[in-house]
């Protein structure tokens, strides 16, 4: 066991085959021989891309916060709500089991994740990557698996069309806000990946390693 | 245990920062996470996870998920009655999403669970390219059944005119959360490294 496999390597996480890697160039994607499943993906501009799209959710994310989000209106009496609002009314209503669990898969979570995401790209960009840094990496798995805000917003327009028939429903500049953070959010996502970020780090300690031993 | 594929090298990739290394460390030479080969326990613990959200699926259709209050007047949906009630307002589009992410994903993903459980239990061989393509459906689309919680939720938080017209969160509300994340804990806990495993002992000889 004299060969390094950490930096080049991957061991596929279904099918538990070996394959070289190396560095992948920036748009491609490499896929297990064996069973198909994908390895890891490089998106271009990945890094760069991350930070944009997570800092243009976050502002999205304030947004939605500000104003109300669906407006209603029955027989005269109406009544608007906000993101934060609509797990407020749940601990009201004494659901806490049901408000605890939204309030963190749709907007604990979420944000969250996006500042995980902004933190890595910028560190591993400038090359101040540090036991945080790595900290972080670890988790990513357990924030993606967790992540539930695009299916919260399915379901706010599927509950717009249920009850459109019975009362007034329009949409508010946070829906529009809300919208605009969930496709951010996704976008953001979709340049993560595990492996490309930790060769990354690797890379960095393993060049600050050569610089060190030159002196 | 190393698997074939490794061609008798003793190695695992980290779990979390997949860093592939030696098998008799304790932790991740990179991120000091666990090393584990496999997922521990695999088999036992979809079981587990699996059966918890069999038996939840009988209050989540049961109860009722939704209760609206409109001019003193109480109505109780289950729902299976959520999407007959859809249908008959002519509501067909919500109607079949509702029931194909309320009935229908968490029913075909109990079966496709339950398939590759007991092909795992009982050894039955089969090639492991059919098992991974179920596998990887499952695991995609059963968060998506949770939209109808947050519908409920959501409407709950929404609709609170007083006598005029409320709509509360039912019991079934949470027993649904709760066959949702379960079988998502199931579908997770499964280890497609098993699969393989069969495939090539039973090709050795």
């Amino acid at each position: 066991m004299n060969r390094d496999y950490s930096y080049a390597h991957a061991i596929c996480h279904e099918c538990d085959l070996l394959t070289f890697v190396g560095d992948l160039p920036a748009g491609h994607k490499a896929m297990c021989p064996r069973c198909g499943a994908v390895l890891t993906r490089l998106r271009k501009n990945a890094l760069e891309r991350m930070l944009v799209f997570g800092l243009t959710a976050v502002i999205c994310l304030l947004f939605s916060n500000v104003f109300s989000y669906v407006d209603l209106s029955v027989q005269g009496q109406e009544r608007g709500i906000t993101l934060l609002e609509t797990v407020a009314v749940l601990f009201e209503l004494k659901e806490r089991a049901l408000a605890v669990f939204m309030s963190v898969v749709i907007i604990g979570l979420p944000t969250f994740y996006v500042g995980v995401i902004c933190w890595l790209a910028v560190s591993i960009k400038l090359e101040r990557v540090s036991a945080r840094t790595i900290g972080l990496l670890r988790i990513v798995g357990y924030l993606q698996f967790w992540n539930m805000a695009e299916i919260f917003f399915l379901g706010i327009l599927i509950s717009m069309v249920k009850v459109s028939s019975m009362v007034d429903v329009e949409v508010g500049l946070s829906f529009w806000a809300y919208a605009m953070f969930n496709v951010f959010l996704i976008a953001a996502l979709a340049q993560v990946d595990r492996f490309q970020l930790a060769q990354a780090i690797k890379r960095i300690v393993r060049d600050r390693q050569v610089i060190l031993d030159a002196v | 245990m190393p698997s074939s594929a490794l061609h008798g090298l003793n190695l695992v990739s980290c779990h979390q920062c997949e860093t592939v290394q030696a098998a008799d460390r304790s932790r991740c030479s990179f991120c000091g996470h666990k090393l584990h080969g496999r997922k521990r326990y695999s088999l036992q613990r979809t079981w587990s996870f699996l059966i918890t959200a069999l038996i939840l699926y009988v209050p989540a259709n049961v109860l009722p998920i939704m209760i609206t209050y409109e001019m003193g007047t109480e109505t109780f949906n289950t729902i299976a009655g959520g999407v007959v009630s859809l249908w008959e307002n002519g509501d067909y589009l919500i109607s079949v999403i509702i029931l194909v992410a309320s009935l229908l994903v968490p029913l075909a993903k109990f079966a496709a669970m339950l398939t590759l459980c007991l092909g795992e239990q009982f050894k039955l061989v089969d090639k492991p390219h059919n098992r991974v393509a179920i596998y990887r459906l499952t695991e995609f689309v059963g968060r998506w059944s949770m939209v109808d919680v947050f519908v409920v939720a959501f409407l709950a938080s929404l609709i609170q005119l007083g006598n005029l017209m409320s709509v509360y969160p039912g019991p079934a509300a949470l027993a649904f959360a709760g066959v949702v994340i379960f079988s998502m804990l199931a579908a997770n806990s499964l280890d497609p490294k098993l699969f393989w495993d069969d495939y090539e002992h039973h090709q050795q000889h």
